[in-house]
């Protein structure tokens, strides 16, 4: 690891303070059962996020709100974390999104300005400039070389799926380096329980958009497939032919094996991803949690970060439930938990 | 109202001429109102079959990408589906339906027919909104058909309209004009012809009478 775990006594101690700040069960559920969007914007203008909303105009400008937030989050350990590489390497997954964008946008001829976004480690004009030149020495060797790759590939087959995956691919494969080589054991885990979770639903998907096609699925499921976490690519290659009730009975020893289990079970049931992506979330939200006992490292000041990403999650879909009048209870169901 | 018109053995003849053609008309004009409206009626089926049922998926898909909308940001979403991956060219044409010329569309995909026609990779992306891209998919050929079927619906429903105005007209007021004229004009000639033959037989009268 750079540096050592005492640099971040400070900065520690700043998340710790912030943390008391992000909104409670309360909060969030008092915003679901609002009458409109606009009230449960107002019951969020309660919050810290008060100065923020006086700021927009109507509760559709919402997304605005959240988009500073993250920025926001990013600004702050710029500025106070003593190894800013390692914090920043959770926000690497903007530069990524933007990186899919500007190359699509590149072979498309469009204009894709307004849907980059800000809070990635490079900015978006220079993220611009980078991939108009064909020139990514300043990201991470592995993102930089499937950039390049992606763009081969998107001019060879014009399969704009292709670009999605193989910087999905490099970007977890970097992070599970990247996290080995600084010996951070417990971010390692987490990113790997995340590869993890991310292949058994890629996994649950690819069984049903290829469903009765197993060559295409084989196919599909190495190309969406990411490295990083424990499961093998060759492993589900393999359960592809099984029941998925036998496939989720596999992880029933894994710390995480009932999210699997009810996940299946709910998408058995109601042909919905939902539970499954709700308790994935709350998973590897709980397993952040266990940096409350870590006293010094990146580690809180990552898992600050989640719980901010948590928390901007479940105010978008407050949002996108109230905007929409979906039922109270509906917007409920799919809320995840929170870090506070 | 009938038609002024001199009534001569001519202008009785040409009226004659005149009223068997709109009989033959209006005949003809209410044959094709029978079609149309039968035409009309398999169409407004089909398209209320339709209709609901792309209503239904439609409502079930922007379900469904609501949900995925709300677990990713904005961008996130923008990203998965900005790139196409299937493209759709449509060829417009006309088929014919009782002579009322209605909208004929062609679609075919554009470029190979790759595996999947997802267009973004499932690592960073909701599951939700799988469903919904692969319904939205089913449903174009469908919302294609409707379109058509719609426009043909309302193109037919115009034409059976005017050919019901065309029936209407003929049927309660040119013929019945027609047939009054006709009659006007066979009364006036009896009437000329009765006064003629009274008048010959005074004059005969007034001849016997002088005995000349």
């Amino acid at each position: 690891m750079k540096g050592k775990r005492t640099d971040y006594a400070h900065s520690v101690t700043r998340v710790r303070a912030l943390e008391t700040g992000l909104l409670d069960k309360g909060k969030i559920d008092r915003m679901a059962e609002a009458r409109d969007a606009a009230e449960a914007l107002k019951i969020l203008g309660e919050t810290a996020y008060g100065a923020a909303i006086s700021r927009i105009n109507s509760p559709f400008e919402y997304e605005a709100i959240l988009r500073n937030e993250i920025a926001a989050v990013r600004e702050l350990f710029w500025k106070m974390s003593p190894h800013p590489e390692l914090t920043d390497l959770f926000f690497l997954k903007y530069d990524v999104l933007n990186l899919k964008i500007l190359i699509k946008g590149k072979y498309l001829e469009q204009e894709v300005d307004d849907i980059l976004v800000s809070s990635g480690t490079i900015s978006p004009e220079k993220m611009t400039a980078m991939v108009a030149e064909g020139k990514f020495k300043e990201l991470p060797p592995e993102i930089a070389q499937a950039a390049e790759e992606a763009q081969k590939a998107l001019e060879e087959t014009a399969d704009p799926q292709l670009v999605d995956t193989i910087l999905d691919k490099a970007h977890y494969a970097y992070l599970a380096r990247f996290l080995s080589e600084q010996d951070l054991p417990f971010l390692r885990d987490f990113v790997a329980l995340q590869a993890d979770l991310t292949n058994i639903k890629s996994f649950i998907r690819v069984r049903h958009v290829a469903e009765d096609d197993s060559l295409q699925a084989r196919e599909l499921l190495r190309k969406v497939f990411i490295p990083g976490g424990r499961l093998e690519l060759d492993f589900l290659l393999a359960q592809l032919d099984e029941p998925l009730t036998a496939f989720a009975d596999r992880f029933s020893r894994d710390p995480w094996g009932y999210v699997v289990a009810d996940g299946v079970a709910a998408w058995e049931k109601e042909g919905s991803l939902t539970t499954y992506e709700k308790l994935a979330d709350n998973f590897l939200l709980n397993y952040m949690k266990k940096t409350r006992l870590i006293s010094f490292g990146p580690e809180p000041l990552v898992a600050y970060f989640w719980a901010k990403e948590n928390e901007v999650k479940l105010i978008r879909i407050v949002m996108v439930g109230k905007i929409n009048g979906l039922p109270a209870d509906d917007i409920k169901e799919r809320l995840r938990d929170v870090y506070a | 109202m009938e038609i002024r018109v001199n009534p001569t053995r001519m202008e009785l003849n040409r009226l004659k001429q005149r009223l068997a053609m709109a009989v033959r008309g209006h005949k003809l004009l209410k044959d094709k109102r029978d079609e149309l409206m039968r035409q009309f009626m398999i169409l407004v089926r089909r398209n209320k079959e339709l209709r609901e049922e792309v209503e239904e998926r439609l409502a079930r898909s922007f379900q469904k990408f609501m949900i995925a909308r709300a677990v990713m940001s904005a961008e996130a979403v923008e990203e998965a589906i900005m790139f196409p991956q299937v493209q759709l060219e449509i060829e417009l044409g006309t088929q014919n339906i009782m002579s009322v010329h209605t909208p004929k569309l062609k679609w075919k995909q554009v470029g190979e027919t790759s595996a999947s026609i997802y267009p973004y990779g499932f690592a960073e992306t909701s599951g939700e909104l799988d469903d919904s891209i692969s319904t939205l998919s089913e449903l174009l050929p469908r919302l294609l058909e409707l379109a058509e079927v719609e426009k043909a619906v309302n193109l037919l429903a115009d034409e059976i309209e005017r050919t019901r105005r065309r029936v209407n007209a003929l049927e309660y007021v040119m013929i019945p004009e027609l047939q009054r004229t006709v009659r006007y004009i066979t009364m006036k000639l009896d009437e000329n012809e009765r006064a003629n033959l009274t008048r010959l037989m005074k004059v005969k009268d007034i001849v016997q009478a002088k005995g000349i």
